[in-house]
């Protein structure tokens, strides 16, 4: 029975926490994304302008790491028994992806493009058989090209 | 981007000529001999010239009215261009065959998707005599397509009618359930 | 080409639906399915059981020698014991076991009917008997459970569950462990109705081997001195409620035109249990 309730309890201290901070996050995201809108990141190749203009060229990193609540956890874990779609993590992974690239435009401030931007995702923490204790790591990488008078 | 025509004979006359003297005039101007031009009239519509550029086009519907018959000049369409409301996805640097007009930069969609135990249990079995995990293969193709789909639905609300450079990735983020992502430049070509 | 800056209005990477309303269904999902399994092994076992030969369940009692092992069955209060049974085996109480018994040294007054015909009495029990046929009461008991195989059933039917959930959701998950415990408290519900069968078994018994059933609610009525209703009502113990079982055992016996009469005293080898080899 205290089983039970330590349970409940932490599933809803997961819930309460886990709100809040996904949507402060999500205020601070949007809020950001807005301010840095003018700095475009593609990832294409091509040289949207001419070369000649180009006055220095940086590979420009961000990268995150975000960790799971006991809530999305549990939900995943049930998920997991009647199979679908695991709609607790996917606000997590667009979370990190959206911060991996506005870290990545805040570091080339200055740049008028960054190209060839590629995103890369991985699982940090616990990867024991049946532990969820994993944190979702999101780093964006791409070339920032600085334009402007030599 | 140059438009092309297609030229094509109904079997109508002007009315100018006979029959026999249209069919004779048509056979020196297509260089064809009696009886491929007596075809020409029995299965119509006949498309004589596939694509040809603006200036033939005129050419060949002006020959034609003097040799007393009717061509129809068709413009063809442009195919590569996508239809209202669809996007194009190519994973190379630009829709082959178009410019591209403006960018919008980078969208991308993802899903996560939980396997059942059904299919565990069928995918421990098959790990005793192998083959191919239907059941996984057909999960990761619905995957696949629904991260694909929400991408679009991002590149529609920038109002881009194409995304470039499509890539995708694929992790495991939870015990038994994987995610793909997808990720490209929205762009509009024209 | 030229950029235009634009932000996408709505998020398509996140289903917009309530995570509550998500945790409900599937909760509910589970309950469902874990009932369905509950039910469908109910039946199951209780129509396995009685298929389940002797010569299987003695295999199965070598599974518990690691505890009936430790017991002591030699001593002489163990083999006085062990004779008053075999009396009763003979006359009374024909049940298709060779019953040994087993006494651990324990606190708790109990007596635990394994597999086997093996029957474990903990020493806190012996301590509390006043009279052989307070004892005889107890013996006869648990020989109604091995009448009705009561000790199949209800082992049968956890261990196919943390069997079935341990393949679910893996040996240590939080839910799964969370549905073996909340199994472990409805199985005693079970047990409670095995348990006034084997009380109605244990009187009858009681009435044949000496003639008359005083005795039989002796022990209870200790117990039920020292017992106080768990705060949770009786579902949670694995004994109904005491006085409700002495009222049982009494009109039982009462219905049954069972008399009472005088008690026969133990040997003295009992009480001094420190004292005695």
């Amino acid at each position: 029975m205290e089983q039970l309730i330590i349970l409940i309890a932490l599933i809803t201290l997961g819930y309460v926490a886990g709100s809040i901070t996904e949507k402060r996050h999500y205020r601070s995201l949007e809020a950001r994304e807005k301010a840095l809108v003018n700095l475009p990141a593609v990832n294409f190749k091509q040289l949207p302008v001419d070369p000649a203009i180009v006055r220095k060229s940086e590979m420009v990193v961000g990268n995150t790491v975000i960790a799971v609540d006991y809530f999305k956890r549990i939900l995943a874990g049930l998920r997991n028994v009647f199979g679908g779609k695991v709609k607790s993590y996917e606000s997590l992974l667009d979370r990190a992806r959206r911060e991996a690239i506005l870290r990545m435009k805040e570091n080339a401030k200055g740049a008028a493009i960054i190209i060839n931007v590629r995103l890369e995702t991985s699982t940090i923490g616990k990867s024991s058989k049946n532990q969820n204790a994993t944190s979702i790591e999101a780093m964006a990488y791409g070339t920032a090209l600085i334009i402007g008078e030599q | 981007m140059d438009t092309k025509f297609k030229l094509i004979f109904d079997g109508n006359l002007t009315g100018s000529e006979p029959l026999e003297t249209v069919k004779k005039n048509l056979s020196g101007l297509l260089k064809k001999d009696a009886a491929a031009i007596n075809q020409l009239f029995a299965e119509t519509p006949v498309v004589i010239k596939a694509s040809v550029d603006p200036t033939t086009a005129s050419k060949y519907e002006s020959a034609f009215k003097k040799a007393g018959a009717i061509c129809r000049v068709v413009e063809i369409k442009k195919n590569l261009l996508p239809q209202e409301g669809k996007i194009i996805l190519t994973n190379v640097e630009s829709v082959p065959g178009t410019t591209i007009v403006e960018h919008f930069g980078l969208v991308s969609g993802s899903t996560i998707r939980a396997k059942h135990v059904g299919r565990d249990i069928m995918a421990s079995l098959k790990n005793l005599v192998g083959g191919e995990l239907k059941g996984y293969t057909q999960l990761l193709q619905e995957s696949r397509d629904e991260a694909i789909d929400r991408m679009k639905r991002q590149a529609r609300q920038l109002g881009a009618n194409a995304i470039i450079n499509v890539r995708f990735s694929t992790s495991s983020v939870a015990q038994g359930a994987a995610e793909l992502y997808s990720y490209g430049t929205a762009v509009r070509v024209e | 080409m030229k950029y235009t800056p634009i932000l996408p209005e709505n998020n398509d990477n996140i289903s917009h639906e309530s995570p509550v309303k998500e945790l409900f269904i599937l909760s509910a999902g589970i309950i469902g399915i874990v009932i369905g399994i509950y039910v469908a092994l109910g039946f199951a076992v209780n129509w396995i059981v009685p298929h389940i030969s002797l010569e299987t369940e003695k295999k199965m009692a070598a599974l518990f020698s690691g505890v009936t092992g430790k017991g002591e069955d030699t001593s002489p209060r163990a083999k006085h014991i062990q004779a008053l049974c075999d009396r009763f085996q003979k006359s009374c109480a024909k049940i298709p076991y060779e019953v040994n018994i087993h006494i651990i040294e324990n606190e708790i007054a109990n007596a635990i009917a394994l597999p086997g015909g093996n029957i474990l009495l903990c020493s806190g029990l012996l301590e509390k008997m006043g009279s052989e046929n307070e004892l005889a009461y107890v013996l006869l008991h648990e020989f109604g459970h091995f009448s009705n195989r009561d000790h199949l059933k209800g082992f049968g039917r956890s261990l196919v569950f943390v069997a079935i959930s341990a393949a679910l959701f893996g040996p240590d998950s939080t839910v799964g462990n969370l549905i073996a415990g909340s199994i472990g408290i409805s199985e005693t519900g079970f047990s409670r109705v095995q348990e006034t069968d084997a009380d109605e078994f244990g009187i009858e018994g009681l009435q044949c081997a000496y003639g008359h059933v005083n005795g039989a609610t002796d022990f209870f009525e200790k117990m039920s001195k020292a017992e106080d209703p768990h705060i949770f009502g009786n579902y949670f113990s694995t004994h109904p409620e005491t006085l409700k079982r002495i009222e049982h055992i009494k009109a039982y016996a009462r219905e049954n035109g069972f008399d009472l009469k005088e008690k026969k005293p133990l040997p003295d080898q009992f009480k001094k249990i420190s004292e005695s080899d």
